[in-house]
């Protein structure tokens, strides 16, 4: 097995040989892949990430002859997305916890963050309250317990079609409350959308 | 400080070791606007901790992704309308070599009807050529985008075109091949000259011409249009036959499994030449055959010169077509071999007809099949093979 010459293996895939962008995307792909599913907390969002840059970075192959440092080259490409994706989770566990318990644990903010922490956490409990108690229930049971809508289907005693219904209800209801609120991150305010 | 206990709630979470009340703490803080930078920075941070080699992908997720580089790198070569064109309109396939008229599925018998598997072939719709440079390495014609060989550069124009141009002080050579079940490859050289290549063929070439002599070699079948250069002959060899050219257009047939090798001469001068043999010059429309085989002494081999000869047919590969003027089954069969990258097998005494007319190169293979089966000659197409009865 040849020794791992990066320079060497960009300037190859920078003139076209997939084979040599094979080896490089099974060197950092995994890497890339752990770091999404850390930082995302979903299997799905993390794989789609790592097809979806590797894929755009074959597509601009020629820059590669350029790049000295392919680990940061890799992170500018992504780090974008790999952020929205850590906030995505920040509100789906908010409001997880929030349909979850009852109370949402007692943290004590400190002075400056005590008006924007209760203001997150009013607005949470608002969006989490329109929801119809059947949706509550149901997108408790996705999210929560991890089920499946067939499973849920079978919980509830109803036809899977309603749950997903439901489901897909809730979702859209949760994005436009979140998304119009919380403005400044409106840029890809998706929330779990890997649900449906 | 606040900066401290985001930074360790950041690594606990991900770490996975974050307690409930301490995920609900740091997203809070997430969507907090002003701690944005501060969670950015940590993601940085923890990407730069990271290292290669601990974790691993599944094959299927490589997989995946390789199928669609290659689909999203492949540039397809444009396709003429006129591959859909009916059966009836697009094949003219007589018999006997006296008369040309046309029939169209007039007094077709019943068990004349090709038995075609599910699985046709299409024609070609695409070349899969490669270059092979001179340290070995393949490069595959469709990912190609342009590359640097010794200040010569090679580059792949829009129409799928590979261009050399530059010069050099010493030669380089490249091999362009040409599969079958190809299309039809363009090439120009770093001189100006164009190289066509048919399926089944490849040429290997300087990138750049150094001396005074420009030689390249063959294998298959090519046509070229060589650009004047008083200084430097070009020279095209297969085994030891060696084609002269002063500067002119002229067509190379030199697949191994013919019976001979044909240099037709479209425009210029060439003088076709055997190794310690015969030679002969060949004004336009003239055609020098050698017969194979090859390793008959070289004064043996003749060179026969002849000016009755069907440019048409000689030059149907590179516009798309087969043409056929009293040609037997045999020869349209390895023809067909090539382009459709398929075998052909005789289960019984190889039928005697010649046939006349002309095909499009682009119809599946079972319309052609048809056509044939149309005319008597009995054939089927398995898988890749066309079995002719």
């Amino acid at each position: 097995m040849t020794p791992y010459n990066e320079k060497e293996l960009l300037l190859l895939i920078s003139e076209g040989d997939s084979d040599a962008f094979r080896t490089l995307f099974l060197h950092y792909g995994p890497m890339l892949k752990s770091y999404l599913l850390k930082l995302s907390r979903s299997n799905e969002t993390a794989q789609d990430l790592v097809q979806d840059v590797f894929l755009e970075i074959w597509k601009n192959r020629e820059r590669l002859r350029d790049i000295e440092h392919f680990k940061s080259y890799l992170f500018q490409s992504v780090h974008n997305r790999a952020h929205n994706s850590f906030e995505r989770q920040a509100k789906e566990t908010l409001i997880l916890q929030e349909l979850f318990k009852d109370k949402s644990p007692a943290i004590e903010f400190e002075a400056e963050d005590q008006i924007t922490a209760k203001e997150v956490s009013k607005f949470i409990q608002k969006t989490v309250d329109k929801l119809t108690p059947q949706q509550r229930k149901i997108f408790l049971l996705s999210r929560h317990e991890g089920l499946s809508h067939q499973k849920i289907a079978d919980q509830l005693n109803i036809h899977p079609q309603t749950v997903s219904n439901h489901l897909s209800d809730a979702l859209r209801f949760l994005r436009s409350e979140v998304g119009r609120t919380f403005g400044a991150y409106t840029a890809v305010i998706v929330i779990l959308n890997e649900l449906l | 400080m606040k900066t401290e206990r985001i930074s360790t709630l950041f690594e606990r979470y991900m770490d996975g070791t974050a307690s409930e009340a301490e995920r609900y703490e740091l997203s809070t803080y997430a969507l907090m606007e002003k701690y944005i930078p501060l969670l950015k920075e940590l993601e940085a941070a923890y990407w730069e901790k990271m290292k290669v080699g601990d974790q691993s992908l599944s094959d299927e997720e490589a997989t995946r992704l390789m199928l669609i580089v290659e689909r999203e790198s492949k540039a397809r070569v444009r396709f003429l309308s006129w591959r859909r064109v009916a059966v009836a309109a697009s094949i003219i396939l007589v018999l006997g070599t006296a008369s040309y008229y046309a029939f169209f599925h007039q007094g077709v018998k019943k068990e004349s009807i090709a038995k075609v598997e599910k699985k046709d072939v299409a024609a070609p719709d695409q070349s899969k050529a490669f270059i092979t440079l001179e340290n070995g390495r393949k490069i595959p014609v469709d990912s190609l985008t342009s590359l640097t060989q010794n200040n010569v550069s090679l580059v792949k124009a829009a129409d799928s075109k590979i261009v050399y141009s530059g010069n050099a002080d010493k030669i380089v050579y490249n091999t362009l091949t040409n599969p079958r079940g190809s299309q039809v490859i363009d090439m120009e050289l770093s001189d100006g000259s164009h190289v066509w290549l048919n399926a089944g063929s490849s040429v290997t070439f300087p990138i750049a011409f150094v001396g005074n002599e420009r030689k390249v070699e063959i294998t298959g079948e090519a046509y070229f249009e060589v650009a004047r250069d008083a200084n430097k002959s070009f020279y095209v060899k297969k085994g030891d036959m060696t084609v002269l050219v002063l500067g002119t257009h002229f067509n190379v047939n030199a697949y191994d499994n013919e019976d001979a090798l044909n240099v037709t001469l479209l425009e210029g001068s060439v003088k076709a030449i055997i190794d310690k043999g015969q030679s002969a010059m060949l004004k336009p429309g003239e055609q020098a055959r050698i017969e194979f085989p090859f390793d008959r002494n070289a004064n043996d081999r003749t060179i026969k010169v002849t000016n009755n000869v069907d440019l048409e047919q000689v030059m149907a590969w590179k516009n798309g077509q087969f043409v056929l003027k009293g040609t037997g089954i045999e020869v349209l069969m390895r023809q067909v071999e090539r382009w459709y990258d398929v075998e052909v097998v005789y289960t019984g005494k190889i039928p005697n007809k010649k046939f006349g007319g002309s095909i499009s190169r682009n119809v599946n293979l079972s319309t052609m099949l048809q056509a044939l089966n149309d005319y008597g000659i009995h054939c089927q197409l398995k898988e890749r093979k066309v079995i002719v009865e």
